[in-house]
This record gives structure tokens, C-alpha cells and sequence, in this order.
């Protein structure tokens, strides 16, 4: 059963303290929007039976205080603010991030690969990446990695198929229509293009991520190593 | 809230009798055992960020630990796994073990659980066998363990290496602090009729329906409740795998990255099912058949691999009311008051399935409340609500 892109979302209990809603099936910057939409609302706008929310592609997962109220009625609150108070997939608080990338084969262990499946030369993977506005879809995988959606289609490659053991730290990867950063070192199976020396996330901040669901991101390239090591020796200093 | 950043150095808190109170060193660590880790209530408010909620896993008896120590519910404590530590005191405190029976020692003497006990300086807490359960909990007077909050938490995120004790589970010669250095508090007791629960009888563990259970036959989902599956070696804080029948779905398990609630039993490809616990990632791919209910995730922390279980299906109503029973002993705890195991179970049962009551305003029905004080039955226009259909009925309430 497939739900049309523009159908109503359905509420769906996903344990004794949680409602997930879903607009789609599919992974979809329309059916998206929607997500984002919800959740920056709720991160905007303080409900205090909410605990937390965690967001997918095409979902947004409510946690809820079940001593305080029923799920009966959470589930009528979550229903009336998705329906009455969304403003037309209006995604609250957006900002537009722009991150530095040093797309060199020191740093970007798969672009050779990438090349060879593609068929296109350096210059024009970091043309084709460093184009667009991507949105973050949704968080996870480790704390602080963003999925961007909204790759060219022309980048398209498979996720790797022996993942690693170790990526570091800002490390940059594209799989499917995807690209992410690693904002922690951490396994991983998608394609190294280049790297960033910026600190995504910081546990010891109260906002420790940069990016946030909702948020648009926009690379450019940088060239020199020392370009790379000013940049990373102030983010170190300004995290501290 | 900048003094927060300041790792490693002693805050001054203001407590509420607007004296400044330092941290002070507590407890060293002799040997920190097989798995002794800081843990509180967990880390909300930044999932979203792909931040897990860690916090104890039995969230229950660490709010026990805390409240007979008189702190609150809310402090941190220590969570020992099944082999625990040898812990030096470095001050007179008032320390509450709860949960698993590790046989605890304190200089040799036999420390009784879910009791505010005095402890003297120079004292050694040490323990043995784990005869019973597989977690314990211990709380210290002065609010608590001392370690810094990372985004509002002091919980231990072993994977991410932060939260808890420099983000890992305790070594040899660390020390730690409490957040204050007054250690003269409330303490409180257990109610007379509190039974100490016994672990090794846990059996059945409630679930509920999960959010792709439609991916699952209903022959499945009975093989899932109808086998005993035992918890692998493979399991710790992120979740619990699980030995047993393996579950096959109607087409994939595979699904569109979404949301981990806490309990949630998720399918991988080769049919072997996981309980998703308090350091689980906070989204996944992978299809969910049910979700433990919250008051039982207590029960889980308190089994080991090798433990074998089996899957009851309830009601959410069901779901509330048991968290609502637990909720029952922990005020009865606070405000010194007796605790009726067997008090007002009223609930409604259509076809075996156990209905929520809930009253005018849409709130539920307590078993206490719902009938006022000294009443012991009384008339009530009730609202029932089966799914999202809603029914008047006019019932009768009683106490029996």
C-alpha cells in the first residue's frame, strides 16, 4: 500500500509512550518538507507533554509523557497541530549553512572510484557537488550526521561495498541521490569525496550540532591544506 | 548556565537554604568491576540531532536509589553489571543500593538493599556472586555523582565517549564527587508492605503492537509470542539480541530510516530480532514488530544473557495503567505513605482487552483518584474510547 504524495498522514502508535507520524513511503523532498515542517514547529514551540521527537525522511517520531496524558488525546493534539497549525510545509527557523570541502585524493579516498563510475573528471564531481543547496532530511546514525538530500543525479554511485572500518572525521560522502558528512570518526560505507574542517558536532555544547533538521547546506571548495588547518585550528579554539 | 562548561572544576551550588555548596570527592574506585558506568533519567531533547537518550536501563530502581537518599529523582547514580566494583568512601555519606543482588559487602558486612544506609570514611563497598537480577543501583547523598552535564544529562554514553565519567565506564583510581558537600538529608523509607521483587521470576515481558507489525503475518507475530527466545551474549545497553524462532515479513523488513522508540523489537534481514534499550541509535532501517511497554524495560535491565523470556501482548491502556502502578509505589515512597499492591485495579475488559477509562475531561481515570477519597464505589458517566471510536456508558466503580 502506497500513500499519494498528497494524502493525509497517518498516526500510527509505535510503543506505549510514542506516535509516529508519516506523510509517505518514500524518501521525497516533497513528503519531506512536511516532516520538517512538523518538526520545526515542535522545536519551536514548547509542548509540554512532549519529551522529544526524533525525525526520519518521511517521519516524525513524538515521545510523550504517558502518565500525564493518554495517548487518546495526545494523538487529538499531534493531529490538530499537523492539520491546523503547519503553515503551508512552512519550515520554521531554516538557515542556510555553507561548508569549506578540501576534495583531495589524501582526504577523498573514493574519488577515484567515484570518477571511474561516473565517468566524470575531479573538476566536475566538485562542479556537480559544490552546485546546489542541499536540505538536511533527517539526523542519525551517529550524533550529528546529517543526511543531505538532493545529490545530481549524475553523482549517483552505490554505497561501498566492503564499508570501513574507520572514517574520519569530517569526512564528506556521497551514496545514492545522498551526500553526508561524518562529523565524528566513525565506521561507514559511503563514498569519500573530500573532507571539512569544520566541527559539526560538539557533545560539550548545549547546541552541540551545527546543522539541524530543516537546515540548508551549501559547499565550496577549498584547495590548500593550510587553508584546511587555519579553518580547523579555529574551529578547534572556538569549541573549546 | 556556563558553570556547566566547567569541567573538572568544583561548582558552587546554592542549595535551598541559599547556602553555597561544593563538590566534594566521595568515592574512589579500587576496581571498577565488570561494568560500572554514571547514569541519570537520559538525555532528551536532542535525538533529533541523532544523540541516543542513554540513562539507566532500569530506570525504576534508580529513582528508588536516589529518593531514599534523599536526592532527587532525577541525580545520578552508579549502574553496576552484574560484577561490581570495589569502591573506597572518602567522606561520611548516605548511600542506597537498589535493584540486583550482587551480594554488596560494606567492610564485610552485609549491606541490605533499598535502605538509606550511613556509611563512614575509609569504609570499602565491595561485591560477590550475582545471585539475583543483573543491575544495580547505587545512589550518595549531596544530590548525587558530580560529573559534568553534557546537553543536560549526566549520563554515560559509552559509544559517543561522552556523558558519565570522561564518557567510559569506571577504571581503577577515579574518583568521584558529589555535587554537593552536604550529606545530611531526608532519607526515606520503603513502604512496610514493599516485597523485594525477585528476578529470577520474570518470565513474560509486555509488548505492544510496533509501528510496522502490518509488515508481519498474524502467524508471525504468534510465533513471537508463543516461543521462548533467549538473550544472546551479543547484547548490552544498545539492545538485546535475541536466540530463538527467527521472524520472517511479508515481503522486506527493509524500511525508510525512522525513529527507535525505547523497547522496540526490531527484525534484521536474517530474522533475528533486538530489543532496542536506552543506548540504541536514534533512527533505523529496519522494520519493528512490537515495542516493549516502559515498565517492563525495568524488568529487562534486570535480565542477562543466557536469561530466557517469552512475549505477552497488551493493550496501550494496559501499558499506562502498569507504569501508573509503578508510579503509585515511587509517590508512596516520597511522601512516606503505604502502598496497596492490589489497590483499585479497575480497568474494562471487552473480549479479554483491557480498556482505558477516562473521565469528562478526557483524563483518565486513576485507580485512587477516580474514586475521590473514602468513597468505595461510586457512579460514573464514563467515555470509552476503542481505538479512535469513543462510547458513553454509564458505570459502576468499586474497589474490589
Amino acid at each position: 500500500m502506497r500513500m499519494r504524495k498528497g494524502s493525509e498522514p497517518q498516526y500510527i502508535l509505535s510503543g506505549d509512550d510514542s506516535i509516529l507520524v508519516k506523510f509517505g513511503e518514500e524518501i521525497d523532498s516533497k513528503i519531506n518538507s512536511k516532516v520538517l515542517s512538523l518538526s520545526s514547529y515542535l522545536s519551536n514551540n514548547k509542548i509540554p507533554e512532549i519529551k522529544d521527537f526524533t525525525v526520519g525522511y518521511s517521519t516524525v517520531l513524538i515521545f510523550y509523557d504517558s502518565l500525564n496524558i493518554s495517548h487518546y488525546l495526545f494523538l487529538k493534539k499531534i493531529r490538530e497541530i499537523v492539520t491546523k497549525k503547519l503553515k503551508k510545509n512552512k519550515i520554521y527557523d531554516q538557515k542556510v549553512i555553507e561548508i569549506p570541502v578540501l576534495y583531495s585524493k589524501e582526504f577523498g579516498l573514493d574519488l577515484d572510484s567515484v570518477s571511474k563510475q561516473t565517468g566524470l573528471i575531479l573538476e566536475e564531481i566538485i562542479r556537480l557537488h559544490t552546485n546546489k543547496e542541499y536540505i538536511v532530511y533527517t539526523m542519525g546514525f551517529t550524533p550529528g550526521f546529517p543526511y543531505l538530500g538532493g545529490l545530481d543525479k549524475k553523482l549517483t554511485v552505490p554505497r561501498l561495498k566492503k564499508p570501513r572500518i574507520k572514517v574520519e572525521k569530517g569526512s564528506v560522502g556521497i551514496t545514492g541521490t545522498q551526500t553526508g558528512i561524518y562529523p565524528i570518526e566513525s565506521p561507514g560505507g559511503w563514498n569519500i569525496i573530500g573532507r571539512t574542517p569544520i566541527e559539526l558536532f560538539n557533545s560539550n555544547s548545549d547546541s552541540p550540532s551545527r546543522l539541524k533538521p530543516g537546515d540548508k547546506v551549501k559547499f565550496f571548495e577549498i584547495t590548500t591544506f593550510d587553508e584546511f588547518d587555519q579553518i580547523n585550528r579555529l574551529e578547534k579554539k572556538n569549541n573549546k | 548556565m556556563s558553570l556547566i562548561k566547567l569541567i573538572g572544576l568544583r561548582k558552587k551550588i546554592i542549595n535551598n537554604k541559599g547556602n553555597i555548596n561544593l563538590s566534594m570527592p566521595v568515592i574512589r574506585v579500587d576496581y571498577p568491576g565488570l561494568m560500572t558506568t554514571v547514569q541519570d533519567l537520559g538525555r532528551y531533547g536532542f535525538q533529533a540531532f541523532g544523540v541516543p537518550v542513554s540513562g539507566a536501563l532500569d530506570l525504576f530502581q534508580s529513582r528508588l536509589a536516589n529518593i531514599l537518599v534523599g536526592n532527587s529523582e532525577t541525580d545520578a547514580v552508579l549502574e553496576i553489571t552484574i560484577l561490581g566494583p570495589k569502591l573506597v568512601f572518602l567522606e561520611n555519606v548516605i548511600i542506597a543500593l537498589t535493584g540486583a543482588d550482587l551480594t554488596a559487602n560494606i567492610d564485610g558486612e552485609h549491606l541490605p538493599r533499598w535502605e538509606p544506609i550511613h556509611v563512614k570514611k575509609g569504609s570499602e563497598l565491595s561485591f560477590g556472586e550475582c545471585k539475583n537480577g543483573a543491575r544495580g543501583y547505587l545512589s550518595v547523598s549531596g544530590n548525587g555523582f558530580d560529573v559534568p552535564l553534557i546537553m543536560g544529562s549526566r549520563s554515560t554514553y559509552l559509544q559517543g565517549n561522552f556523558g558519565g565519567y570522561a564518557g567510559r565506564s569506571l577504571q581503577k583510581e577515579d574518583v568521584l564527587n558529589s555535587v554537593s558537600d552536604t550529606h545530611n538529608p531526608e532519607t526515606r523509607l520503603m513502604p512496610s508492605e514493599f516485597i523485594e521483587p525477585d528476578y529470577s521470576d520474570i518470565q513474560q515481558i509486555r509488548i505492544v503492537a510496533g509501528a510496522q507489525n502490518q509488515k508481519f503475518t498474524t502467524s508471525e507475530f504468534q510465533k513471537l509470542t508463543s516461543s521462548t527466545y533467549k538473550i544472546s551474549n551479543d547484547s548490552d545497553r544498545i539492545g538485546y539480541r535475541l536466540e530463538g524462532p527467527s521472524i520472517k515479513p511479508i515481503d522486506s523488513v527493509d524500511i525508510i530510516s525512522e525513529g527507535n522508540p525505547p523497547g522496540a523489537i526490531q527484525v534484521s534481514g536474517d530474522g533475528v530480532m533486538t530489543i532496542l534499550l536506552s543506548d540504541r541509535g536514534t533512527t533505523g532501517g529496519y522494520s519493528k514488530i512490537a515495542s516493549v511497554i516502559n515498565s517492563d524495560l525495568n524488568l529487562l535491565a534486570q535480565l542477562m544473557p543466557g536469561d530466557l523470556i517469552s512475549f505477552v501482548e497488551v493493550s496501550i491502556d494496559e501499558a499506562r495503567s502498569t507504569l501508573m502502578m509503578q508510579e503509585e509505589l515511587i509517590q508512596a515512597v516520597l511522601e512516606g505513605t503505604s502502598f496497596d499492591y492490589d489497590k483499585n485495579r479497575t480497568c474494562i475488559k471487552i473480549d479479554g482487552v483491557s480498556l482505558e477509562i477516562v473521565d469528562e475531561e478526557g483524563e483518565i481515570f486513576s485507580y485512587s483518584s477516580a474514586l475521590g477519597e473514602n468513597k468505595t464505589n461510586s457512579q460514573v458517566s464514563a467515555e470509552v474510547s476503542v481505538g479512535d471510536e469513543l462510547f458513553n456508558l454509564d458505570a459502576e466503580m468499586n474497589n474490589d
